[in-house]
């Protein structure tokens, strides 16, 4: 488990002084009839299901050349307990799978399970996107300032976070998309580092058999004992 | 003919018996110091360090802990931590408690940073291979891979934060070290401990040792009285769960006392009865208790002097010594009374003293046995024991027949009682053939219930622990700690620095157990700390000259650009100096590493790793052989292995006992059939008891073999007393009754025993109880068999 690893990374990570003033919510002004932060939201609420495939590209200062991982995205409403599932297919395979509770990793490495509750850093990190498929307004407004620029169904979402530490680490996050259909994430970071997901074959009105919720929003079968700790 | 002079009761000499055992007894009261740790009652083991780590256990930080789980009927979390929080709020003041918490506290996150970060340098590895892997070129370069994939991972902001100046990523490896360290069973909900079932706890550790009932005693009401409060204030709607040493040991005290306080009134009552009955004089029954408390006040003055201070155990079995000692004064009143000799009481006394003396040294030497045992506490009890016997058939002896009247007029019931026995035993004599039945019936019980004992050494049987509490006890603990009771791996020191050097070695050795299976986990203070050895091996490695332009080009062929790290380099010249354990004193830490640590006798340091599902001790024992200071202690293997060693010595014990019982006897009277007859109803009468506790199911421990000693040491009285009558058919009457008394006595005081909820003490009970009553039969039925009382031995 990573729980405490991450929160007290975060507890000693630097910048941590100097809170922003949170942004306003703020909606621009329609010009034809444009889609509101109300109706994008309950758009998303209402879905039965989401899959994209994804390419994420991380740009930081220490990489020579920026990471890039491909795959696929799952999201499931699951009542009040959404659930997301990241399938990674390139460079290496993983899964992460993210629920209200934790977050659940296994690649080669081996596996970690990250108790959202025990860390909030992390919670805050990842919960995020949850948030936004769920449409729970009420979470992304305590979390973030949000401006939402629409014409018509095309929208930008921009979230300025609003606690601390993911303000004392995350800029801003921009989000683009067309009606429910999302088209790419840019997450900006206070030291300039960024990463760009781009979607695409985004089904909004996917609906899961029983076995592909079992199936996908979970963790592989271990292939074999984890690596012993302590080194 | 009048008594001589010398004979005649003098109140002298019974003032000066008066004051010897007043004078005693003020020793007694003014030296008086009772200690009641349980612990000088443990087996001592075959390895003294880790007997004496056993001891050092009982009152470490470990045991002293309690875990308080508070739950709320309807499961919500937020109602359970506020009562939690002001169940706490009422405890925390109080003297008993040393510290308490209902979460990790404010700083923690930042408290460990500041301890671990600056020393990353020093925990890179915790073995010389590993240490050496990880700095080579393909090391490096594995680490590099490490660090990509971590920046990879949707949580890569996080680790993005230190890998600048932490590209090994030594840090989050002691984080994890740390969490795994936690036991992963306590979540954390606003800032408080809030297990998985949504249980919120408090943790405290009390100031005493566990055993220690004055303290615990009313810090449970306390914490009873608070949880009242604070569950009427939520409307009753909490649940109180518990989990620590110290609930144990104080029911199983309240229950033990209860058990002897009713028990011993109850006996009390009826001997003062019988007693009053058979000899009508209220003065006599005061007179009967004389030996006793001269006894009682000698052995407890002797314990007082040598030891300085008596265990409250050994007071409870000096208790026990009514039983033998009363019998003294009994068989005298008996001889006296009814058979009186015409020198007075003195002469009685005289009559009856070979028999009086040899009963107390075959009683003395039953005890002595248990001065070789290996329990502090029973050497006590075996000193105490051997002296309060002697000491009262001394009194009984010198001093009781100066506090006796000349010539007291027997009671009707006791007149009456004795003619009943003599004609008893004047039907036995006539109807021998029917009266060979007795032994044979013994004889063929032992024969088919001694191949069924069942011997078990299972120190848990001892104590009846409340099924209901231990079930609760477990549940809580499983909230907070995943690990095994009584099994640990321990590594010893001459000081701190050579105990976490073991320790250390320990952690490698544990880990390579957990991959092969033979442990599921442990927890160790080497997560928190290590040894300044390992950790200056650490820095000295990193010093390697070479290594920086090694780690930048590891690390530029995996894609990171060059110049990255120079961090890591310039913030490792001016780190602090290592980690002592003493660093974590200012941290929440602190109170997680001292459950690691006991303090053992002579200043050793011993430091404990917690264990989890142990499946092959013997490839875990083989695994830590070659570390000189490295054990692996399983609390109740060693126990049990201690009790049956014990057992096996204790029996042992009895037998060469028994030999030097059938000498005295045999020296005393040079006829074999005499001897035997005065000898062998007691042992038939010890292996009948035992069978038929065997026959009833139930398994035979340590503490029936302990009450097979009294058991003999009794039997073998009535046998010596009958015995040393033989030749005199009035005193032959009177020492049948005094039997018949000391048995009947002896059952209300041991027998009753048996009716304690206590399985230790109901096990000294059955087995007193049954076995001097079959003694009562079968010594005078070998004394008719023998022949003795009759014929010759009548000159």
């Amino acid at each position: 488990m990573l729980v405490l690893p991450v929160l007290l990374v975060m507890a000693g990570s630097p910048g941590r002084a100097g809170a922003t003033e949170p942004l306003p919510v703020t909606v621009a002004a329609p010009v034809v009839a444009s889609i509101t932060l109300e109706q994008l939201l309950g758009q998303f609420a209402g879905m039965s299901g989401l899959q994209a495939s994804f390419r994420e590209e991380k740009r930081m200062a220490l990489l020579a050349a920026p990471l890039v991982n491909e795959g696929t995205i799952y999201f499931v409403p699951n009542g009040k307990k959404p659930r997301l599932a990241r399938h990674t297919a390139k460079p290496a395979r993983s899964v992460v799978v993210i629920d209200g509770s934790a977050l659940k990793l296994a690649d080669d490495a081996g596996r970690e399970e990250i108790a959202l509750d025990k860390s909030p850093a992390v919670r805050l990190f990842v919960d995020s996107f949850v948030k936004i498929f769920a449409g729970d307004r009420e979470a992304l407004a305590a979390m973030y300032a949000m401006d939402l620029q629409a014409e018509g169904q095309r929208w930008t979402l921009k979230l300025k976070p609003k606690l601390a530490p993911l303000d004392k680490l995350i800029e801003r996050v921009e989000i683009t998309g067309d009606g429910v259909v999302i088209a790419t994430m840019r997450v900006v970071e206070v030291g300039g580092d960024e990463a760009v997901t781009t979607f695409s074959a985004v089904d909004p009105k996917r609906k899961f058999t029983a076995e592909e919720l079992g199936s996908l929003f979970s963790l592989p079968p271990k292939p074999a004992a984890a690596p012993p700790a302590g080194r | 003919m009048e008594p001589a002079r010398s004979d005649r009761p003098s109140a002298w000499r019974a003032g000066l018996g008066a004051a010897l055992v007043a004078g005693l007894v003020a020793f007694c009261v003014l030296r008086l110091q009772v200690v009641t740790d349980i612990t000088a009652f443990m087996a001592d083991v075959a390895d003294p360090k880790l007997a004496a780590l056993s001891r050092g256990m009982a009152s470490s930080e470990l045991t002293r802990t309690l875990v308080l789980s508070v739950s709320d009927e309807r499961g919500e979390p937020d109602v359970a931590i506020a009562g939690a929080q002001a169940l706490a709020d009422r405890l925390q003041a109080r003297p008993e408690v040393a510290w308490l918490r209902t979460g990790p506290g404010e700083l923690h996150a930042e408290a460990i940073h500041n301890l671990y970060y600056p020393r990353r340098f020093y925990l890179l590895a915790d073995e010389a291979a590993a240490l050496q892997d990880r700095l080579s070129d393909d090391g490096l370069r594995a680490a590099a891979r490490e660090l990509r994939r971590q920046l990879g991972l949707p949580t890569s902001g996080v680790i993005k934060q230190i890998a600048p100046a932490d590209p090994l990523l030594a840090y989050p490896a002691q984080l994890r070290r740390l969490e795994a360290a936690q036991g992963g069973g306590v979540g954390l909900r606003d800032g408080h401990f809030v297990a998985e079932d949504q249980h919120a706890l408090v943790m405290l550790a009390t100031r005493s040792s566990p055993f220690d009932a004055t303290d615990q005693a009313p810090l449970q009401a306390a914490i009873e009285a608070a949880f009242a409060e604070v569950d009427a204030q939520a409307g009753g709607r909490l649940v109180l769960e518990q989990s620590g040493v110290a609930r144990f040991a104080l029911a199983a005290e309240t229950s033990m006392r209860a058990d002897i306080g009713r028990i011993s009134t109850v006996s009390l009552v009826g001997i003062v009865v019988l007693f009053l009955l058979m000899f009508r004089s209220p003065r006599l029954v005061l007179l009967s208790l004389a030996p006793l408390v001269a006894g009682v006040a000698a052995a407890l003055a002797a314990c007082l002097a040598l030891f300085g201070s008596v265990h409250g155990l050994t007071l409870a079995f000096g208790a026990t010594l009514i039983g033998v000692c009363i019998d003294y004064s009994v068989h005298l009143f008996n001889h006296h009374m009814l058979d009186p000799a015409h020198g007075g009481p003195r002469h009685s006394a005289r009559r009856i003293w070979p028999g009086l003396l040899l009963g107390a040294l075959t009683t003395v030497a039953g005890f002595a046995g248990l001065a070789w045992t290996s329990f502090p506490g029973l050497r006590e009890v075996a000193l105490f024991a051997s002296i309060g016997v002697l000491v009262a058939a001394l009194a009984t002896r010198y001093w009781l027949p100066d506090l006796l009247p000349m010539a007291p007029k027997p009671g009707s019931v006791q007149r009456r009682a004795a003619a009943g026995l003599a004609r008893v035993v004047a039907g036995m004599r006539r109807r021998r053939s029917a009266v060979a039945v007795l032994p044979a019936l013994a004889l063929g019980l032992c024969v088919v219930g001694l191949p069924r004992i069942e011997w078990s050494d299972d120190v848990r049987l001892l104590t009846a622990l409340d099924p209901a509490m231990l079930a609760e006890d477990e549940r809580v603990r499983a909230r907070v700690s995943r690990m095994d009771g009584g099994r640990f791996v321990v590594a010893f020191g001459a000081d701190e620095e050579e105990a976490l050097a073991g320790n250390d070695a320990a952690a490698v050795r544990l880990r390579a157990a957990q991959a092969a299976g033979e442990i599921e986990a442990f927890r160790s203070l080497h997560a928190l700390v290590w040894s300044a050895a390992l950790q200056r091996d650490n820095a000295a490695a990193l010093a390697d000259p070479s290594l920086p332009a090694r780690l930048d080009a590891a690390f530029v062929a995996e894609g990171f650009r060059a110049g990255s790290f120079a961090k890591f380099f310039a913030d490792m010249s001016h780190g602090p100096d290592v980690m002592r354990p003493a660093d974590l004193a200012a941290t929440p830490l602190a109170e997680a590493a001292r459950t690691f640590r006991a303090d053992i006798e002579g200043g050793e340091v011993a430091l404990v790793t917690l264990l989890r599902g142990v499946a092959d001790p013997a490839a875990l024992q083989a695994r830590l052989a070659d570390l000189p200071q490295v054990r692996y202690f399983d609390q109740q293997g060693m126990m049990q292995a201690a009790f049956g060693r014990y057992r096996a010595r204790t029996l042992e014990l009895v037998v060469f006992g028994l030999v030097a019982v059938l000498a005295m006897v045999w020296l005393r009277y040079r006829r074999v059939g005499l001897a035997l007859a005065a000898f062998a109803p007691a042992v038939l009468a010890a292996a009948t008891a035992l069978s038929l506790v065997a026959l009833s199911g139930a398994t035979i421990g340590i503490l029936h073999v302990v009450a097979l000693l009294l058991v003999l040491s009794m039997g073998v009285d009535y046998g010596v007393f009958l015995a040393e009558s033989r030749r005199d058919p009035g005193g032959f009457d009177a020492t049948v009754l005094s039997v018949l008394l000391a048995c009947l006595s002896t059952v209300l005081a041991f027998g009753l025993l048996a009716m304690s909820q206590s399985p230790a003490l109901q096990a000294i009970g059955v087995t007193v109880g049954l076995g001097v009553l079959l003694s009562l039969v079968l010594a005078p039925a070998a004394l008719v068999l023998a022949g003795a009382g009759e014929g010759k031995d009548r000159e």
